[in-house]
């Protein structure tokens, strides 16, 4: 099976298809198909491009993911939360640290009628054991966990395009190579290593959080994206392009990387809700950001070290954390419906 | 195909060999393993250096490794730090309970997966479609510690309520649990919320994966090809789209192993499980980097084997893939 | 595969969870009580169960942890007991004499003490104990502290005379725990009862002289005390058997407790547990214990340079308002905490004297001080000495919410009157294995686990003392601890000990916080249940409880 001679491309005319028009054709449309399942490999079937027009990717794209109301609904959502954790500094009514305290017989005490209040119309999520403010803090936690998600999911899906893509794309000793250091990586189980790290480095900033996360996470992008790249460089565009004397890296960031976009996007939003999810779960176990910088995860824990019954502490982060991955995902699914190329059946 | 297995398996051997290096390296550069005696005022100097070089925590590190694996080969990865405990018969023990409830976690979650993912992909923009997608979506925007906390509360809050104990919230099974039938009952009610929280995270990143790459392949050509040629759609589905469908997930599934392993630690550490990720987290607030170093090794040994197993099976059911 | 039968794959699989689940409900119905029979008492033990976590009660360095002696108490007994008031209480014998110059010690062992194989404990038992303290093999394991100042213990019967080099005033710390020489004579004492408290020479047969023996051993699970049917010298066990489950995580302590799962625990101080409060069928005992919060200030090289002085140390005790923070912290769990004003004794020791109380919170009294050493207030509000801001790291373990709360109040604290506190919390591992040992921190707030006996205060303070991580040093306390050390009258040697704590009051070594409370919390249908707050735990009369 390793060796079987290649079927030589019965349809040279693909190549004279601009790059835009090329795209917007199905994946291997025109061309021949279907010598990937066995059960039909007896029968050469030839199929042309049955969406020709003068439409470019990105307005196709546009359209399908205007059409995802989830997704647009999500971005609204998200840009809402984001922004009030970026502005949290002019929205927030208190500053995530300030204590309240009265003055009782010329000395200052700590106000204890503050401590674990309920929602009220000053303290509209309600204060902590502290008697800070839980909405204020909530605001600052969305600012760093955001900054925590967004920066590993950049970073991973960097990294991992890059060493998938390589991998994939050259195949042979430097697919080797590369996978074999991935699966060292991927040998390791991301959280006990995360976790075994953190506890190496002692005091965890929300950036250095997000670099360790971000080297750690890319594995899984990189075999996916390694994936699609092997089976693409099959693809009969691909040789065509080869043919006609594209250069590798134009092989790559033309055909190969814009027909992966889908499992790129999909994967790379997946990472974003991972990172924070991540997040929670290491400040859960004693591991994550310290305070009293306010992380989603880590006022969640605070939160669950008050009790349970102080629902207000652990309600608010923990459904914000549930909201912003959501809407990510929402997005991310929206463009892989968008954005993947391979996929043409509209809703039937 | 035979010779890619045979050249797989020989890869493995020296990735294992690198991990085990890594493993080291990293473990014991995380950390004073000895702080904790370092710390007792009962124990002089003299006394702390004794136990130093009887660990060869004073050699170089090659020299450490060395006696390591050696250990760890010869001696059942050695013994813990203060305790003096052989770490595998502990390990061997933990890892059973973890495969318990994890593997029947990755089960039900495949199960479950596949088909609520197949289902929404062949009726997409259904009202089943958005609404298990909607559910997937907060099942996997959900932190699995949150999940299990919540849990927690509501089995404790239905007892309180109608005195009726459906699941317990902690450990591996009651003081008497009985034999036979009423020690299997114990069992499953002792690991239900741990497998349904580590199940919700899988069904919804499965059903996910498989709808995704299910209606991939419904919209490839040889499907187009298939239905054009007349096929049922039963079997059209079923023959042509879902075993291509599957194969991504087959991959995902072998390799997610040792993440789902992972994620064990935080169920366990709630539940109070006598398994793998409990014992891990424990020998990590313990600062004992031997039961750290083995049960990293452990880990990475068996995701090593289910990546061949992966590779493989990709090799057997994708005939796109070459190898060269 | 078809469809339809993953689909029934899938049904049935749920379906049978579903089974399992009512199946389970109907085996257990209301009537029936959770933690199963009613002989049966079970615990939620907070340790164990960890790669690294040992049973043997030998091995006193290795195997110090609070729920070691809670598992062992009601097994091995030893020559005194703590009570609940932190007094000495004859145990395993009927009474002592003390003679001095030399010290020699003659305890007189119950006649009915046996073990439960019948042989008698006698001063073959208490022989080879001390012997097995000293004996080279068990070195880095078992603490030689006051063993080696024996010279002799002489008595094969049920009098037995120990003979001191010199006046050991900790005596009573020794005999903690008798083992049984007939049992373990000749036997590796490293390894032979890090699973179970037997006797190799009768197939690991279960042996002890208390109340319960200990019958099983599930690592990583739990353990199982039976009642020890041969008889004891105490009064019979009223239950059958004592289950400790290893819970170590807090809100499933909590939860096991809510939802009948256990019977009872002995949780850390926590602010969850004021959840517990309110519900029916539950009881709670509450206590000041022997657990001294404090901090830490480093004196040395390492630290602040500003800490050495004093009149600065008594500026930063000054700019922190412990009994407010107290309240805060603990307010909802025990309303009794306060702030602690004593280095050397706790709230309930006898010879409490709050010599610190003279460092209320005053503002004022801050500015005033550094006003008169020439500081100035920064634009930040934080004051300068001679070009040193007054900012200080602090230090302490991560994950413990009650610390981070109380930085969180301190840190503000401190800020209103011109000090800056910086939040430098490390794993428990990195504090306590490295920073503290290595004096490698500015300020550090941890908690010391107390004896009843007062000798700790000489490690702590005493000048180059290895558990001083201060380095504090003032010759004077240290040469009244030392005499205290020696010193066989209890009076006179708190006596010392308070001597030299109105110095330190003076030098603020470091700033007491508070005293932590125990938190015993039961269901109401257990009786007997007596909370012992020394280091001596909850299970010291566990013969006397019952289940109804």
């Amino acid at each position: 099976m390793t060796d079987q001679p290649r079927v030589q491309d019965p349809n040279p005319g693909g190549l004279f298809l601009g790059p835009d028009v090329e795209l917007d054709v199905p994946a291997g449309g025109g061309q021949m198909v279907d010598r990937a399942v066995p059960a039909d490999s007896s029968e050469l079937t030839y199929e042309y491009g049955l969406e020709i027009e003068a439409r470019s990717q990105w307005g196709y794209a546009r359209k399908r993911f205007f059409r995802h109301r989830l997704a647009l609904v999500s971005v609204i959502v998200l840009a809402v939360i984001f922004g009030a954790g970026i502005f949290a500094n002019y929205i927030a009514p208190y500053s995530y640290k300030e204590i309240p305290y009265v003055t009782i017989a010329g000395t200052s005490v700590i106000d204890t009628s503050q401590i674990l209040a309920h929602p009220s119309r000053q303290h509209l999520f309600g204060t902590d054991s502290a008697g800070r403010d839980t909405f204020s803090r909530t605001l600052y936690g969305i600012r760093t966990s955001a900054r925590v998600g967004i920066f590993v999911g950049l970073l991973s899906t960097l990294i991992g395009t890059i060493i998938g893509g390589l991998a994939g794309f050259y195949g042979g000793w430097s697919d080797n190579l590369l996978m074999r250091m991935t699966d060292l990586f991927l040998t390791l189980p991301l959280l006990a290593v995360l976790l075994t790290a953190s506890k190496f480095l002692d005091s965890s900033t929300p950036t250095t959080l997000a670099i360790l996360i971000a080297c750690l996470i890319w594995t899984s992008i990189a075999r996916i994206v390694r994936g699609v790249f092997l089976s693409l460089r099959e693809k009969e565009y691909v040789e065509a392009a080869r043919a006609a004397g594209a250069g590798d890296l134009r092989i790559m960031l033309r055909h190969m990387i814009p027909n992966s976009v889908g499992p790129i996007v999909v994967a790379a939003t997946l990472t974003i809700g991972t990172a924070i999810a991540l997040e929670a779960t290491l400040s859960f176990l004693g591991f994550g950001i310290r305070p009293p910088t306010p992380a989603l995860g880590a006022l969640l824990d605070e939160g669950q070290e008050a009790g349970l019954d102080k629902w207000w502490l652990v309600t608010y982060p923990g459904l914000l954390i549930v909201i912003i991955i959501l809407c990510i995902n929402f997005i991310g699914d929206g463009l892989r419906d968008a954005l993947d190329p391979t996929q043409r059946r509209v809703r039937a | 195909m035979l010779t890619y297995i045979i050249r797989r398996v020989l890869y493995s051997i020296p990735v294992l060999v690198a991990t085990s290096f890594l493993i080291f390296t990293f473990v014991s550069i995380s950390g004073d393993p000895l702080g904790r005696l370092r710390a007792n005022p009962n124990i002089t100097q003299q006394q702390f250096h004794s136990i130093e070089h009887s660990k060869n925590l004073d050699r170089p590190i090659v020299v450490r490794y060395g006696y390591w694996v050696k250990d760890a080969v010869t001696n059942q990865f050695g013994t813990t730090l203060f305790g003096q405990r052989k770490i595998w018969p502990d390990l061997k023990r933990v890892m059973g309970h973890t495969l318990q409830f994890v593997l029947t976690a990755i089960i039900l979650s495949v199960l479950i997966g596949v088909a609520i993912g197949v289902y929404s992909a062949l009726r997409q923009y259904s009202a089943f479609d958005y609404a298990t997608t909607t559910i997937s979506f907060v099942g996997f925007a959900t932190p699995v510690f949150w999940l299990a906390l919540m849990l927690q509360v509501v089995v404790v809050n239905i007892f309180l309520k109608w005195h009726v104990r459906v699941f317990y919230t902690s450990g591996l099974s009651s003081p008497f649990p009985g034999h036979g039938y009423h020690w299997l009952l114990d069992r499953v009610q002792h690991l239900a919320l741990p497998v349904i929280a580590l199940c919700i995270l899988g069904v919804a990143g499965y059903s996910r994966y498989m709808r995704a790459s299910m209606l991939e392949v419904l919209n490839s050509d040889y499907v187009r090809t298939a239905r054009a040629k007349g096929l049922i759609e039963r079997r059209v589905v079923m023959k042509h789209a879902f075993r291509n469908a599957l194969i991504p997930l087959i991959t995902l599934v072998a390799l997610d192993f040792g993440a789902i392993f992972a994620g064990a630690i935080v169920t366990e550490t709630i539940f109070t499980l006598d398994g793998m990720g409990f014992y891990f987290i424990n020998a990590l607030q313990a600062s004992d980097p031997y039961p750290v170093m083995a049960w990293l090794m452990v880990v990475a040994t068996m995701v090593i084997v289910f990546n061949l197993i992966a590779d493989i099976l990709y090799g057997v059911f994708d005939p796109r893939i070459r190898y060269d | 595969m078809h469809r339809r039968k993953l689909w029934l794959l899938a049904g049935v699989v749920l379906a049978a969870l579903a089974l399992a689940a009512t199946g389970s409900a109907r085996v257990n119905g209301p009537a029936s009580h959770d933690s199963s029979k009613a002989g049966t008492l079970v615990w939620g033990a907070e340790q164990g169960g960890g790669p690294d976590w040992c049973l043997n009660l030998i091995l006193d360095i290795d195997c110090n942890a609070f729920w070691n002696v809670v598992f062992q108490t009601p097994v091995i007994r030893g020559a005194f007991l703590f009570t609940p008031s932190f007094k000495y209480k004859p145990d395993l014998i009927s009474r002592y004499t003390l003679k001095r110059n030399p010290q020699r010690v003659t305890y007189y062992i119950r006649a009915k003490a046996k073990w439960s194989d019948g042989v008698q404990v006698t001063g073959k038992d208490f022989r080879f104990t001390w012997a097995t303290a000293l004996n080279p093999k068990n070195k880095d394991h078992i603490d030689p502290l006051g063993w080696e100042d024996i010279t002799s213990v002489k008595g094969n019967g049920k009098v037995v005379t120990v003979t001191f080099k010199k006046n050991y005033a900790p005596w009573k710390t020794l005999f903690g725990y008798v083992l049984p020489q007939h049992a373990l004579q000749g036997t590796d004492m490293l390894t032979v009862w890090n699973d179970c408290i037997c006797n190799p020479k009768k197939g690991n047969a279960p042996i002890g002289d208390g109340p319960f023996l200990l019958t099983k051993f599930d690592r990583g699970s739990g353990i199982t005390l039976e009642k020890n049917t041969h008889g004891w010298y105490g009064k019979p066990a009223k239950l059958s058997s004592v289950v400790f489950r290893f819970i170590t995580n807090t809100n499933s302590e909590i939860q096991a407790i809510r939802g009948g799962e256990v019977d009872a625990i002995y949780p850390q101080p926590q602010l969850a547990l004021a959840d517990l409060k309110g519900q029916a069928g539950l009881r709670i005992q509450t206590h000041l214990g022997l657990q001294e919060e404090h901090i830490e200030i480093q004196q040395g090289a390492k630290g602040n340079p500003l800490a050495k002085q004093t009149w600065l140390r008594q500026a930063l005790i000054t700019a922190l308002n412990r009994t407010a923070a107290a309240k805060a912290l603990y307010g909802t769990l025990n309303s009794k905490i306060g702030a602690l004003n004593s280095l050397v004794r706790l709230t309930n020791e006898p010879g409490y004297t709050p010599h610190f109380k003279k460092w209320n919170y005053n503002v004022n009294k801050v500015a005033a001080l550094m006003k008169a050493h020439n500081c100035t207030k920064g634009s930040d509000g934080i004051y300068s000495c001679n070009g040193t801001k007054v900012s200080f790291l602090f230090e302490s373990t991560v994950g413990n919410k009650l610390r981070e709360l109380a930085f969180t109040i301190f840190q503000d604290q401190a800020a209103k009157a011109g000090i800056q506190l910086k939040n430098g919390f490390v794993p428990a591992g990195t504090l306590f294995g490295s920073h503290l040992p290595e004096h490698n921190f500015d300020l550090a707030m941890f908690t010391y686990v107390l004896a009843v006996d007062p000798h700790y205060n000489v490690s702590i303070f005493s000048c180059g003392s290895p558990g001083n991580y201060g380095e504090y040093c003032n010759r004077n306390v240290t040469k009244l601890l030392t005499q205290s050390d020696q010193e066989l009258n209890d009076a006179k040697r708190v006596k010392l000990i308070n001597k030299a704590d109105a110095i330190m009051a003076n030098d603020v070594p470091q700033i007491p916080l508070f005293q932590r409370a125990t938190y015993f919390v039961y269901k109401s249908n257990v009786k007997g249940m007596v909370d012992n707050a020394s280091s001596q735990g909850p299970s010291w009369n566990a013969e006397s409880w019952s289940k109804g």
